[in-house]
């Protein structure tokens, strides 16, 4: 008797909810697979190839430098620094597999620099940059001072210990670099489209995770700390990210870039594939979807009105830099909250029962 | 028909069967939990502990003592299994296990709090009175029978986890909506064959719907001689598949090894004569006469009480108002599994009242992914991190471009943002609220924003 009551009413929910909505296409044909193999194949290795060249380039006009050490020769070094950076904020997102056995987001990318130490290590014979302790005196900040610092001309030149120091890093970078594109280009470019599961450990949750764990951290480090967002209001620009150069903004704004072509699924080669906005989609979240886009863009026209110089902006128009952290804010909830509960991602790797 | 028969008396052989089955599983559940280092990631390395309402005097070992309740559970459940010393290991794991499982409420689970009930009911049983070494060894008696409540009282538990799972799942989002199983079953759609099956919504309404019916109704179909066999082949393939799609760890095989206790006498001394390789001598008459005369009032009305406790625990959420799955007033100890996907972003404010300045809180600085993830979802522990944040930053210094401020008298804001169940994410707790003038206790908490359901 409950039985038939229960199918009967089971059948009628079926009923229902196939007239309430029909279900589209896409629900059923869109796989992840196809979203890993764009990541690995269009976005991450081609990021992570175009920042081992420029590193490569760095190196070369470093050496240029260093036999004709002038105004001219330093400033090319200074370019190709920001360049470098530039695209190593395309990649700092993809930190799992390859790059984090290696270390690269933390060894590329820890700031502030610690200059105190940095004039320290200069000092010491062969100092270990691999240690722990030294992770905020290499790097892109650490070269930032060197290069950049008021005496940099003058000091790169004359003294052979920086040039040294200068060196270490970049030998260092430049290992690491390509360890990553090798482990990438090699081993992982078949690891990863393959790993769809629902583990915290599979290819999709490590992508997922790694990249609200990121967009976070750009909130945080890159704007909400030196605005003074953790210091009672009170701005401390001793943690800019790039206080020398002053681009600070711009190395925001290219991080955000990548972190919305990612999302969107967008190729270094400009050709739009299958992104985490077509699987909402899948799922019928168009308002997740639209609300991530359009929180986006307000993001990219706050931006529009900043300089590169963060401590300028700080002192001259808070208000934008304001708007721009509550949006992100914003943005951080539908990230960890819509999107990733719309995936059924796993967070953490312990047993759980569902509530 | 074990249930409605009048006889006082049954075979003790369910209950020896049942002591090494839940033996074994606590053993290999233990050394599992060890070998994943959950030890050092749930227990050494967090700096805060969500300790439970009452229970809050419970705290951890220092550092790598957190290891010996564990090692202690390894050896109580070798007693367990063994029948050496009964009652010693089972109190030991009995004792070990509820302290592990009152440390933090990060790591509640149903299935933990289901160990912890079947621990203490078995505190109390004589399951080492048949194929145990207490009776080969330190020549205890041997019994062939035992109280017929003895084996009920294990029966009434698990029925209790199923027929309230059931219940719970009859609500609009499970059987109307599929949710959140639609959710977690279209994380799957990549999987090899069966993986465009997944991605489809009415295999979620067939899954819910049978998911409801089988937790209502597996109890009286195994109770039932003539269903069980068909009964207890459900639920192996039912706790095998949601083993096999979700990551719910040891509960499956939990599962299908307690249920076994419905099965027969006969069926349970069979598989135990067939492990048995010397078989004692069955004395039936003289051992009930003992038995009798041991007979214990106390045990009686502890189990009364323990009934009527285990009937009203789940109930109690019906003393609140709003709703359960969002305000979570009364949603623990109710085995209410798999019933909801909720994910939270809760951002802290500690604001010093002297100056009106405020602090935005990393919540990665305190606590771990899991306790964080957790946390952001659940208003209990929201509250609770909330107050240990005031204790934090209460009379603290800051640096602050090298200049000191002193914090006296901060007040704790957070703005909570939850998604229940797929809907849209929405607002759990303004940031208008001072959380520091809010008491943790049992009263329903009306400073939580209503949930909104459209």
């Amino acid at each position: 008797m409950i039985k038939k009551l229960f199918f009967f009413l089971f059948l009628s929910v079926i009923f229902f909810s196939a007239c309430k909505k029909k279900n589209t296409v896409d629900e059923m044909n869109f796989n992840k697979t196809a979203l890993l193999v764009q990541v690995s194949e269009k976005i991450a290795l081609p990021r992570y190839i175009d920042l081992q060249n420029e590193i490569n380039y760095l190196i070369a006009d470093w050496e240029t430098f260093k036999n004709q050490p002038n105004a001219g020769t330093l400033d090319a070094v200074k370019t190709k620094w920001l360049n470098a950076n530039i695209r190593f904020q395309r990649v700092k997102m993809f930190n799992f597999g390859p790059a984090l056995n290696h270390g690269l987001k933390a060894s590329f990318g820890t700031f502030p620099s610690d200059t105190a130490k940095i004039i320290s290590n200069v000092s010491t014979v062969n100092p270990d940059l691999f240690a722990l302790s030294n992770i905020d005196a290499i790097g892109f900040p650490a070269l930032e001072y060197l290069f950049y610092r008021n005496d940099a001309l003058n000091s790169l030149t004359t003294q052979q210990d920086l040039k040294n120091y200068v060196d270490a890093i970049l030998i260092k970078m430049k290992s690491e670099i390509d360890l990553v594109v090798n482990e990438w280009n090699t081993s992982y470019t078949n690891i990863f489209p393959n790993s769809t599961g629902t583990e915290s450990t599979s290819g999709f949750s490590l992508l997922i995770n790694a990249f609200n764990q990121d967009f976070e951290l750009a909130k945080n480090a890159k704007l909400g700390i030196p605005i003074g967002k953790q210091s009672l209001g009170i701005p401390q620009l001793e943690y800019e990210e790039a206080p020398f150069s002053k681009k600070s903004v711009l190395l925001l704004k290219e991080n955000l870039i990548a972190l919305r072509h990612l999302y969107d699924g967008t190729g270094q080669d400009g050709v739009n594939g299958v992104g985490f906005d077509d699987y909402l989609l899948a799922l019928e979240k168009n308002n997740v979807q639209a609300q991530i886009t359009d929180r986006f863009n307000f993001s990219f026209v706050k931006l529009g009105f900043l300089s590169d110089d963060l401590a300028l902006e700080v002192a001259s128009n808070p208000a934008d830099l304001d708007e721009l952290y509550v949006n992100m804010q914003a943005m951080v909830v539908y990230l960890k909250t819509d999107m990733t509960s719309a995936f059924g991602v796993l967070i953490t790797y312990q047993d759980n029962d569902g509530d | 028909m074990s249930l409605f028969s009048k006889s006082a008396y049954s075979s003790i052989a369910p209950l020896v069967t049942f002591r090494i089955i839940f033996g074994s599983l606590a053993f290999l559940g233990t050394l599992r939990f060890l070998l994943k280092g959950w030890v050092y990631d749930l227990y050494i390395e967090p700096k805060f502990f969500f300790g439970f309402l009452g229970f809050e005097w419970v705290k951890p070992f220092p550092g790598e003592w957190m290891y010996l309740p564990f090692i202690l559970m390894l050896l109580g459940s070798l007693g367990i299994i063994l029948g050496l010393f009964y009652r010693f290991s089972i109190i030991l794991f009995f004792l070990s296990f509820t302290y592990i499982e009152l440390l933090d409420k990060t790591n509640y689970l149903n299935h933990y709090y289901f160990v912890s009930l079947i621990a203490f009911l078995i505190i109390f049983l004589p399951c080492n009175r048949k194929f145990s070494l207490d009776i080969k060894w330190r020549k205890m008696d041997e019994w062939s029978v035992t109280r017929r409540f003895h084996i009920q009282i294990l029966q009434f538990q698990i029925a209790c986890v199923y027929f309230f799972a059931g219940l719970a799942k009859i609500n609009s989002d499970w059987l109307l909506e599929a949710e959140p199983l639609h959710t977690w079953l279209q994380s799957h759609r990549d999987m090899p064959v069966l993986g465009p099956l997944f991605a489809e919504k009415w295999l979620a309404y067939v899954f819910s719907w049978f998911g409801c019916f089988y937790d209502l109704f597996i109890v009286f179909f195994l109770l039932i001689a003539r269903t069980r066999m068909f009964a207890y082949l459900l639920v192996i393939v039912f706790h095998l598949m949601t083993g096999w799609l979700f990551p719910i760890g040891v509960f499956p095989y939990v599962m299908i090894g307690c249920t076994l206790i419905f099965f027969s006498s006969d069926f349970h001394e069979k598989i135990i004569n067939f492990f048995k390789k010397n078989a004692f001598s069955v004395q039936k008459e003289s051992f009930v006469a003992k038995f009798i005369e041991k007979r214990n009032v106390w045990l009686h009305r502890l189990l009364v009480v323990f009934i009527i406790f285990q009937v009203i625990i789940p109930m109690r959420y019906m003393l609140y108002p709003g709703s359960l799955f969002w305000n979570e007033e009364g949603f623990r100890f109710s085995w209410r599994v798999m019933l909801m996907h909720k994910e939270g972003n809760a951002q802290f404010h500690v604001k010093d009242t002297k100056t009106g300045g405020e602090i935005e809180v990393q919540n990665m600085h305190f606590l771990n992914k899991r306790q964080e993830e957790q946390m952001s979802t659940q208003p209990d522990m929201i509250l609770q991190y909330a107050h240990f944040l005031k204790d934090k930053f209460k009379d603290s210094t800051l640096i602050i471009n090298q200049k000191l401020y002193k914090i006296h008298q901060p007040t704790v804001h957070a703005e909570v943002y939850v998604v229940l169940n797929g809907r849209p994410s929405q607002l759990m707790i303004s940031k208008s609220v001072d959380l520091t003038t809010k008491n943790y206790n049992l009263r329903h908490r009306n400073w939580l924003e209503k949930f909104k359901d459209e």
